[in-house]
């Protein structure tokens, strides 16, 4: 497929929608689109964030409750991320590499906090760590702070971004089928416990690939700081101007190429 | 069953199993759990309360349009980044991903800057008479934004892979191009553009960070049900609050499972094509 679409410049028939005329319209519009609804958002934070000075700027981010904000996210993140990642990584390998009885329905489960609402996983949470809630009595005589304080939000963010990583990873791993590892285990019987020991030489070239994937993954997460959960379970000063949160923004935006030549990987 | 020969099974199937119970279904359970305590009738008070059900409307409605908007521009865009080559494509996929990896309540700052009367798009639109910020149009545009990558990531991969052949035997068939568009392309694409739609339709429905800003938030009017549980929450009104988040729950999880229902469909027709 990728091979016959880089020979396009072979003779060969206009496919549907390659007309001039068609493509150039095609392309304004969506562009002009993109321009308007992605990038003005972005743009009017730059420039409101500067709209008083780099001075002012640089007082806001200086500000110590902003240093402690960008620093508590950041914290959130790196707590948060490595830990999804093995988990994605760990669900990604039971589902698709082996058939178990409910596996459709751990995937559905898996997927759950990608499409309820954010506040649905506070209120949630509040009712597990909250003073009414499950383990509310117990952690209060034990003098555990979870909620209001750094464990709820990592707590939060993780429910948040589970799905990242796995999700990421099925979908490939799943188009790459099992013949590889299978094979590699087979020819190699004595390092069968330890799959890592006993890829072959593409298969380790995969796992690579995926950890592409895997790091895209978590990149999302990580910049995906789970404000609205936060303003509950952390209750945090929540950032007042723009300057404050514009910083958010610097957390990588995911332009990773390699993501697309993944699909196109050998299958 | 076959026998297993990949190492593992235990180990990961154990790690997800835990972690998925105490990130998610011990929090999920607990929540259902409050909802539960609070006893049928009451239940049934708080949940068709007037201001529930106008909650339910406008969030309901608003993700509609916003889903629907999706739907044509994340197709528009899909097609031109896998169709055509132009300078700056390579960009333009990455910029889809942006609206994913923003911080909910940055993009609704942003956007209700972009809205306002005074703002940049605001200001022109209240010249003829079009106010953004603060009505249900704010909302859909708020919704719009988040679930935008939703589409494009699911019908994008597809659309890489169609087969040529197939619009090829279509045009020796004398087909003209929106005929083959329609009866050859876009059933192929139906599946994922469903799941693609679920989905967005789902995060629309549940979104919050982004829209509190630019809703105005009145009840009746432009009060969103995320924000309802969020206010009873506030009151704290927790077993009101769990019934309402009970409710949105049901309804992410419905949605999910069409989704997964989609999806499955959807790869069997790939793997067969």
């Amino acid at each position: 497929m990728a091979k016959a679409q880089a020979r396009t410049k072979t003779r060969r028939p206009p496919r549907i929608g390659e007309a001039p005329a068609f493509r150039n319209t095609m392309i304004a519009i969506v562009l002009t689109l993109v321009a308007l609804v992605i990038v003005a958002p972005l743009a009017v934070i730059g420039y409101e964030a500067f709209s008083k000075g780099i001075a002012y700027f640089g007082k806001t981010i200086a500000n110590s409750d902003t240093r402690h904000a960008i620093l508590m996210t950041a914290l959130t993140a790196l707590i948060a991320v490595p830990i999804n990642t093995a988990f994605g990584v760990a669900a990604a390998w039971a589902i698709t590499k082996f058939d178990f009885p409910g596996r459709r329905l751990l995937l559905i489960v898996i997927e759950i906090p990608f499409s309820v609402s954010p506040i649905v996983a506070g209120v949630a949470y509040l009712f597990v760590y909250g003073l009414q809630g499950l383990f509310g009595k117990t952690l209060q005589s034990a003098d555990v702070k979870i909620l209001f304080a750094l464990p709820g939000i990592v707590l939060a963010s993780m429910f948040v971004t589970a799905p990242f990583v796995a999700r990421e990873l099925i979908p490939l791993m799943q188009a790459q089928g099992r013949d590889l590892e299978e094979a590699a285990t087979s020819l190699m019987p004595a390092a069968g416990g330890h799959s890592s020991s006993s890829r072959s030489p593409t298969s380790n070239g995969r796992c690579y690939m995926a950890s592409f994937s895997a790091t895209r993954g978590s990149w999302v997460s990580s910049a995906r700081s789970p404000w609205s959960q936060a303003i509950f379970v952390a209750r945090p000063t929540p950032c007042r101007c723009i300057s404050n949160c514009s910083i958010t923004i610097t957390t990588p935006s995911v332009p990773l190429p390699q993501h697309r030549s993944l699909r196109h990987s050998p299958s | 069953m076959a026998r297993r020969i990949l190492p593992g099974l235990p180990l990961t199937l154990g790690i997800t199993l835990v972690y998925v119970a105490i990130i998610v279904v011990l929090p999920l359970g607990a929540l259902i759990f409050k909802a539960a305590s609070l006893g049928p009738e009451d239940y049934w008070r708080i949940v068709s309360s007037e201001r529930a059900i106008a909650s339910y409307r406008i969030t309901i409605l608003c993700a509609l349009a916003a889903t629907l908007f999706n739907l044509v521009f994340g197709l528009a865009l899909a097609w031109v980044i896998v169709r055509y080559r132009f300078p700056g494509r390579r960009f333009i996929d990455a910029l889809v991903d942006l609206p994913f990896a923003l911080p909910t309540a940055v993009a609704g700052i942003a956007l209700t800057t972009l809205f306002a009367s005074n703002g940049w798009f605001g200001a022109p639109l209240a010249a003829i008479g079009i106010k953004v910020a603060y009505t249900p149009l704010g909302i859909i545009i708020a919704m719009a934004f988040t679930s935008l990558p939703f589409i494009v990531r699911t019908v994008q991969p597809v659309l890489e892979e169609l087969d040529p052949a197939l619009e090829e035997a279509g045009q020796t068939l004398g087909a003209s191009d929106l005929e083959i568009f329609l009866r050859v392309i876009l059933p192929q694409l139906a599946p994922a553009l469903l799941a693609g739609l679920s989905l967005s339709f789902a995060r629309s429905l549940g979104e919050f960070g982004a829209i509190i800003f630019i809703a105005g938030n009145e009840p009746f009017e432009t009060e969103i049900t995320a924000l309802l549980a969020f206010i009873r929450l506030e009151e704290y009104d927790y077993p009101a609050s769990a019934a309402i988040a009970s409710v949105m729950l049901l309804a992410a999880f419905t949605m999910l499972a069409v989704t997964n229902l989609l999806q499955t469909r959807a790869l069997r027709y790939t793997v067969k094509g």
